[in-house]
């Protein structure tokens, strides 16, 4: 039978058997104030940009911009080099 | 020796010289480039073409203020010659003067849309568009 990970307090009122109501209910509100904790922390870790590499993506994101702009710039640049060396050559090729 | 105004080249000696400085032009010889140049448009002052590669060759050596004053000259002789526009459409550009080196480009493709000045003028008015040129 699996066994499940609980306070001591717990665990000593499991195995003693006859435990009255209120030494479970003491170990059961640990457990749930730990459970709480742990949700409350797991939900800030969900919101924290850093946990969750929302800062990591944003960055990520502003360098793909930066490099697909660069690489506009490079293309618009190559393909202005390439139509003055074609103006060029037309210019003196159709001179009369 | 023979005086400058005796010598009558004809357009396939004329060709030759473009063509040589324009050679020496694109292995970065501009100064060598620029006389050939000169030369051109002593041979041949009512032609567009001199003023226009002399200048070319001038903004290459980024001397701008020369070269607009070139590409000038090389309208003033041609008017209607697109090659001569687009550089100075070009220039213009350079010199943060977007508007009137838009309306050049502009003339270009009015006066002949499918060729290679057109298309230049094309690729100007795009980077200058991307902001090319404000960040030279």
């Amino acid at each position: 039978m699996p066994s499940i990970s609980t306070p001591a307090g717990l665990q000593s009122a499991q195995a003693g058997g006859g435990a009255t109501g209120s030494d479970v209910i003491g170990p059961m509100k640990e457990v749930i104030g730990q459970v709480q904790n742990q949700t409350a922390e797991f939900s800030g870790m969900l919101t924290n940009q850093t946990t969750t590499g929302q800062s990591e993506m944003a960055e990520m994101l502003k360098l793909q911009r930066a490099v697909a702009l660069e690489t506009m710039m490079y293309t618009a640049v190559s393909n202005l080099e390439k139509a003055r060396t074609d103006a060029s050559k037309g210019a003196i090729q159709n001179m009369k | 020796m023979a005086k400058l105004a005796d010598i009558k080249p004809d357009i396939g000696q004329l060709k030759f010289l473009c063509e040589a400085g324009q050679c020496l032009a694109a292995n970065n010889r501009f100064s060598l480039a620029t006389e050939i140049f000169h030369a051109v448009i002593a041979l041949s002052p009512q032609r567009a073409i001199g003023h226009t590669l002399l200048g070319d060759a001038c903004f290459n050596l980024e001397k701008f203020d020369e070269a607009l004053k070139h590409h000038q000259k090389a309208v003033q002789a041609e008017p209607d010659n697109t090659f001569a526009r687009v550089h100075l459409g070009e220039i213009l550009l350079f010199k943060k003067q977007k508007d009137k080196g838009i309306a050049e480009l502009k003339k270009v493709l009015e006066k002949d849309p499918n060729g290679p000045d057109a298309n230049l003028a094309r690729q100007l008015i795009k980077a200058s568009e991307m902001g090319l040129f404000t960040k030279i």
